[in-house]
């Protein structure tokens, strides 16, 4: 059954798109409570991908290891922030020494991945894939399980953000740390509590990303890092809500134009989004007319 | 070995340069640029298709120009070319005035450059690059392959030195003044009716001449240049020189460069090879920049050399004192 270009095209876009969506909500999530783009983003998708791999080195169980992937991304975006930024938010350290900070430790990360697992290529042992057709689209079996899962999670993630008492807090320190603090808000806590589930999205993304691209190096948070910033900026930088939004026009733009120019442009096609986002809506599409017209 | 120190020294030499161009769009401005390594590059690339003959062409090497033009020129090329494209990027980087959006519009601008350069040929000869990029002077000089590196480093100091006296003029002036205000508070500045983005984007196009003027040096220096000479790490590098020497301290940074190179070149003398690794070499030095600016930030974030207070030289009017 030929399938057209175009609705291929489209078809992949969702998928890349649903693996966005996962790294965009997570780096989105944190950065709307603590005001910090995570430039060490890209590391913690890394260092989930690896303990899935670790896992399946002992027992293969597609569930096991995607419980590795979130509890290493939480642990070590806990450990971040504990350890790192804290005490320097404490001191009084200025903003922008704090992205220095995450992007130093993306260094160092990127050298911790280099030292354990050198800088061979990776592939999970996964079962044979079945090309799947709906409708027009050509999907995979396998893809078809991502995008679910994906949608899973954001389910589950609009669940805690709005119906825990942990989400309602969350979102009152990310209007205003002064005021939840005088409203007996634990700040420092949810913010810890923040980067816990931020980092377990993040490793759980880096899963799937290297699942459905099928082996993978060190590098692979990188590139994909860059592309979960257009896609949480084009959404609207700390809007979880917008991430999906963005992840969705990012992976789209990325994949069609694939049909038209060489597919190594693909992640420039990202940033081209991005840069045209940021010239005419600078607060991402989400936002009113009014906000984005007071920026400019 | 006596050979191997004029190199080492030489390459520091240049990183201090480079280091003055970054200090003066982070530690004047106070902006976390991520592209400024693609400025480098930049310089080094219009350096060498200038200075170079014609490309062959065809099936072989390609790249513009190739003007076979002397090494005066192409400097001034490579800073005018990197303070264009500077006023370029820095338009839209600094448009919103948003410290995260900078960091981040940067570091996209920087990978648009870098697959670009590496994808399309026929500007800079793709993922092969530029090589053979002519000796500055050598043509007249004709000095032989042991007094020639001595030559160049002295040809170095000298521009560092008169980078170092032309920027510190500029940081005592009133426009280096109006900066650092920006940089303590943006607010202020813009109340007593200045443009913050104009003078920030006036710091911007400068950094990037000076990147420019490093960066053609590093291309005569390397003799070649290719997108494997240039990524965000080395942008980091530097930004580990500014931050170990103090930022905004013109002295400071020319002492982190050197600190900074050292170290980075030496490291593995030190720490040994990892058996079985072939890329623990590498890791380590990733890991070693990391810790060194997570350290400096946290213990002495100002850094070995701390900037200067800076006085009031101009008696106060007594009627203003009492």
């Amino acid at each position: 059954m030929p399938v057209h270009s175009l609705a291929l095209a489209i078809g992949f876009g969702i998928i890349t798109a649903s693996i966005l969506a996962l790294s965009a909500i997570a780096l989105s999530l944190q950065y709307s409570v603590t005001g910090i783009p995570n430039f060490a983003h890209g590391q913690l998708l890394a260092l989930g991908a690896y303990a899935a791999l670790v896992v399946q080195r002992f027992v293969d169980n597609v569930f096991l290891e995607a419980a590795a992937a979130c509890v290493v991304g939480a642990i070590v975006a806990w450990l971040l922030n504990l350890l790192l930024i804290q005490p320097m938010v404490r001191r009084g350290a200025a903003i922008v020494a704090l992205f220095v900070v995450t992007l130093a430790a993306a260094f160092a990360l990127d050298g911790v991945i280099l030292l354990m697992f050198t800088g061979t290529t990776y592939a999970y042992n996964l079962p044979p894939d079945q090309v799947v057709y709906v409708g027009p689209f050509q999907f995979t079996y396998r893809s078809l399980v991502i995008i679910g899962v994906s949608l899973l999670v954001m389910l589950v993630l609009h669940v805690i953000l709005n119906y825990t008492r942990f989400g309602k807090a969350q979102r009152a320190v990310a209007d205003s740390r002064e005021l939840a603090r005088v409203s007996g808000i634990n700040a420092d806590g949810v913010i810890r509590r923040t980067w816990l589930l931020a980092g377990a999205v993040a490793g759980f993304a880096g899963f799937v990303l290297a699942a459905s691209t099928g082996s993978f190096a060190p590098n692979i948070g990188t590139n994909f890092m860059l592309v979960t910033f257009a896609a949480a900026i084009v959404g609207g930088l700390g809007k979880p809500y917008g991430a999906v939004i963005g992840a969705l026009v990012i992976g789209l733009s990325m994949e069609v134009s694939a049909i038209y120019l060489p597919a190594n442009y693909k992640d420039s096609i990202a940033f081209a989004v991005l840069i045209l986002t940021l010239l005419f809506l600078p607060n991402g599409i989400l936002a009113t007319t009014r906000e984005n017209l007071a920026t400019q | 070995m006596i050979e191997y120190l004029v190199s080492v020294s030489t390459l520091a030499v240049i990183t201090a340069i480079l280091s003055l161009g970054l200090n003066v769009r982070w530690g004047w401005s106070g902006d976390l640029d991520l592209a400024y390594y693609a400025f480098v590059a930049l310089g080094a690339y219009t350096t060498g298709v200038i200075t170079s003959p014609r490309a062959p062409g065809g099936y072989s090497d390609t790249y513009i120009l190739g003007l076979s033009m002397p090494f005066v020129l192409g400097v001034a090329a490579a800073m005018i070319t990197c303070a264009l494209l500077s006023l370029a990027i820095g338009a839209v980087a600094l448009r919103n005035l948003r410290a995260d959006y900078l960091a981040i519009v940067t570091l996209a601008a920087f990978y648009i450059m870098y697959s670009f350069v590496g994808q399309y040929t026929p500007l800079f000869n793709g993922v092969i690059g530029i090589f053979g990029i002519p000796q500055p002077f050598n043509s007249v000089l004709n000095l032989d392959y042991f007094t020639y590196p001595w030559f160049f480093l002295g040809l170095c100091c000298v521009v560092l030195v008169a980078t170092y006296a032309v920027l510190e003029l500029i940081y005592r002036s009133p426009f280096g003044r109006l900066l650092r205000a920006i940089r303590e508070e943006e607010t202020a500045v813009a109340a007593f009716g200045r443009s913050v983005y104009r003078y920030k984007l006036e710091a911007y196009v400068l950094g990037g001449a000076v990147a420019g003027l490093g960066g053609a040096l590093l291309g005569h220096f390397i003799g070649a240049f290719s997108p494997a000479g240039w990524s965000v790490f080395e942008t980091i590098l530097l930004y580990a020189a500014i931050f170990v020497g103090g930022s905004a301290n013109h002295r400071g940074v020319i002492l982190g460069s050197f600190i900074v190179i050292v170290l980075f070149l030496e490291l593995t003398r030190f720490l040994g090879s990892i058996p079985g690794n072939p890329d623990a070499e590498p890791a380590l030095r990733e890991i070693a920049i990391g810790v060194l600016i997570v350290a400096f930030l946290r213990w002495r974030p100002r850094g070995i050399l701390p900037e200067p207070r800076q006085r009031d030289k101009t008696p106060v009017p007594e009627v203003v004192a009492q």
